[in-house]
């Protein structure tokens, strides 16, 4: 195993981490988004649907 | 100015986010491949051995966070000429992403920097300017998020993302104004030809997970944009003549 082999796999590593968990991020603020608007579509609508 | 405009319904937009779930897992999968394909076929360099494969991640993050302050300024530029709310939401977007990527470069840079250099910091031109453009973004994500009126952040963001993206064409060429430590952009002369076909394909795979990225984020901010909007309605006692 090449001695730089830690700092390439962590380059590789840190790449997917910070990736994937600002994809994580998105959905959930999407959700809440979703969420957030529903409830104000409900709340405008007095009920009414 | 159009702030506070947009309405959309729910369940489109859930729709959408199912599509987009599919979407994100093929865009995942499309990097995971390059990735394999170009740590498989490369060759160790001759001076850095294997760390240069540090350069299929590190090369894409700054082409592309460049790409996203690209859309960053065409998006404040026609919110300041136009003053729709959708193109501020798009700048608003890119430079979430944009900033994300310039962390990421800094982060992968560094990374590169202790086996390569000895150092994993120094005030080097490239660098420095690459920090401050991840600052400035960082200060605009900040105003955003402390100025509630609609049409002063819009207006102030577009001032800000304009003034950063102002910054790019220098950190670009830093490496040839000011010749510190960092070296000067590879091109396809410069680079051995199993590299540059590593470099490309990478690049693009990222250049598709930063625009999934934007996109995404700009359907997202829609959606609170009219969440928003109607909440401003019922505060104002507004109830009726929606359709869910």
């Amino acid at each position: 195993m090449p001695d730089n082999m830690p700092f390439i796999i962590g380059a590789f590593a840190l790449t997917w981490v910070v990736l994937l968990g600002y994809l994580v991020h998105l959905y959930r603020a999407r959700r809440d988004a979703e969420r957030r608007l529903q409830q104000a579509t409900d709340d405008l609508s007095g009920g009414i649907k | 100015m159009g702030v506070g405009t947009v309405e959309l319904s729910v369940a489109p937009a859930r729709a959408r986010r199912s599509t987009g779930m599919l979407i994100g897992l093929g865009v995942f999968l499309l990097l995971a491949a390059t990735q394999a394909y170009s740590i498989s076929i490369s060759t160790p360099d001759r001076d850095m051995g294997h760390l240069q494969k540090i350069m299929y991640v590190h090369v894409p993050a700054a082409w592309n966070m460049m790409i996203a302050y690209f859309i960053v300024a065409i998006a404040s530029l026609r919110y300041l000429w136009k003053g729709r709310e959708k193109d501020d939401l798009l700048a608003a977007a890119a430079a979430e992403t944009g900033a994300l990527m310039t962390g990421l470069t800094l982060a992968l840079g560094m990374i590169w920097g202790k086996p390569t250099w000895g150092i994993w910091w120094t005030w080097d031109a490239r660098l420095t300017s690459t920090a401050v453009l991840f600052f400035i973004y960082v200060g605009y994500l900040i105003l955003r998020a402390f100025v509630d009126d609609p049409d002063r952040r819009a207006q102030w963001s577009a001032a800000v993302g304009l003034l950063g993206a102002l910054n790019v064409p220098i950190v670009y060429m830093s490496v040839r104004w000011w010749r510190t430590l960092h070296q000067v952009q590879s091109s396809p002369s410069t680079l051995d030809p199993n590299y540059t076909l590593s470099l490309r394909i990478n690049a693009i795979a990222v250049m598709i997970v930063v625009l999934f990225f934007i996109r995404h984020r700009y359907q997202t901010m829609q959606l609170e944009a009219a969440a928003d909007a109607m909440h401003e309605r019922i505060a104002l006692g507004d109830r009726g003549g929606i359709n869910a």
